[in-house]
């Protein structure tokens, strides 16, 4: 983050704070060099260190940003300034109505299960408390699972074999675990489907490369690696995703030395 | 004094205009879909959460940032 976006992001948490969106700031500086400059640059927004975090998204230059929607999943990532909030009203879809951290010290069990996603422990715990409790968690349950569903109504096999996998690691032991269960026994069954998972993977994995490489040449070669995928699936997700990765790579390649 | 003003005025839309042509790596469509690991953070400041395991539930904006 450069100084000029601090307005930019005080303003976006004040915005989307009540909707579900908390701005955490990540840099992998000392206390000595941050809190003097988050001082004087009146960021309102949360943050902390992990030099760790920078490495696992590969950011070499700054500003830099990374959106990750209300079950966990990386919806976006870019120059912070070409965020638009329709992303950000997309993330915070389906997030918890009161936050973990407001839940009192009678809820501490329920919360110490829904911080390690577990459903079934939180859902008994939270038998004892205020109705409204167990409702919370019920829903962000529906959430994960309606985003199973419509990610394979779609056709984004990649997305649902994910989600179906979440959903039965969370909901061990209630019905949602066998609805995963029955999601994954028909994406695992169908050589079709497999085949565009493998092709989803193979475009990810292209990507993830163009997005380390600052080379002009091996840029161009990945390009021509997904121009391959989009023109082998010209009517399925492999391909519109394979459409607009080329696009967005051919820009970054242009304004490569 | 003007011209700063006029400077001031354009420069959110020529961030954001920079931003999508040179520096934005919006590659969303492939990288939707990849779970994000909890971010193991030291030092959580200015928050009301304790932990980065309290904000369980809701979206992050993750900013990376230096102080230069």
């Amino acid at each position: 983050m450069c100084a000029a976006q601090v307005p930019h992001l005080n303003q976006l948490q004040r915005t989307f704070e009540k909707q579900g969106l908390t701005v955490v700031g990540v840099t992998g500086e000392s206390v000595e060099d941050t809190e003097p400059w988050i001082e004087q640059h009146k960021a309102e927004f949360a943050y902390g260190y992990s030099p760790g975090l920078l490495a696992f998204f590969g950011v070499t230059s700054l500003p830099y940003a990374v959106l990750v929607n209300s079950q966990g999943t990386i919806v976006w990532k870019g120059h912070p300034a070409a965020l638009g909030e329709d992303w950000i009203k997309i993330a915070v879809r389906g997030s918890i109505q009161e936050p973990l951290y407001a839940w009192p010290p009678a809820a501490a069990a329920a919360k110490e299960a829904l911080v390690r996603r577990r459903y079934a422990p939180a859902l008994q715990a939270a038998k004892d408390l205020d109705p409204r409790y167990a409702k919370m968690i019920k829903r962000r349950m529906a959430h994960l699972v309606g985003s199973m569903e419509r990610a394979t109504k779609r056709k984004d096999y990649l997305l649902a074999k994910e989600l179906a996998l979440r959903v039965f690691r969370q909901c061990e032991g209630l019905p949602q675990q066998e609805t995963a269960r029955e999601r994954l026994r028909e994406l695992k069954a169908s050589p079709e489907i497999s085949r565009l998972i493998e092709a989803q993977l193979q475009l990810r994995n292209l990507v993830q490369r163009a997005e380390r490489t600052r080379e002009r040449a091996a840029a161009q070669k990945l390009l021509q690696e997904i121009k391959r995928l989009m023109l082998q699936h010209p009517k399925d997700v492999v391909g519109q995703h394979a459409r607009r990765e080329a696009l967005v790579l051919e820009d970054l390649i242009k304004s490569m030395p | 004094m003007r011209i700063e003003r006029a400077l001031a005025a354009l420069a959110p839309r020529l961030g954001a205009l920079l931003g999508s042509l040179l520096l934005a790596s919006p590659l969303a469509g492939q990288v939707a879909g990849m779970p994000m690991p909890r971010p193991n953070l030291e030092g959580l400041s200015q928050s009301k959460a304790e932990t980065i395991g309290e904000l369980e539930g809701r979206a992050l904006l993750l900013e990376f940032f230096a102080h230069w």
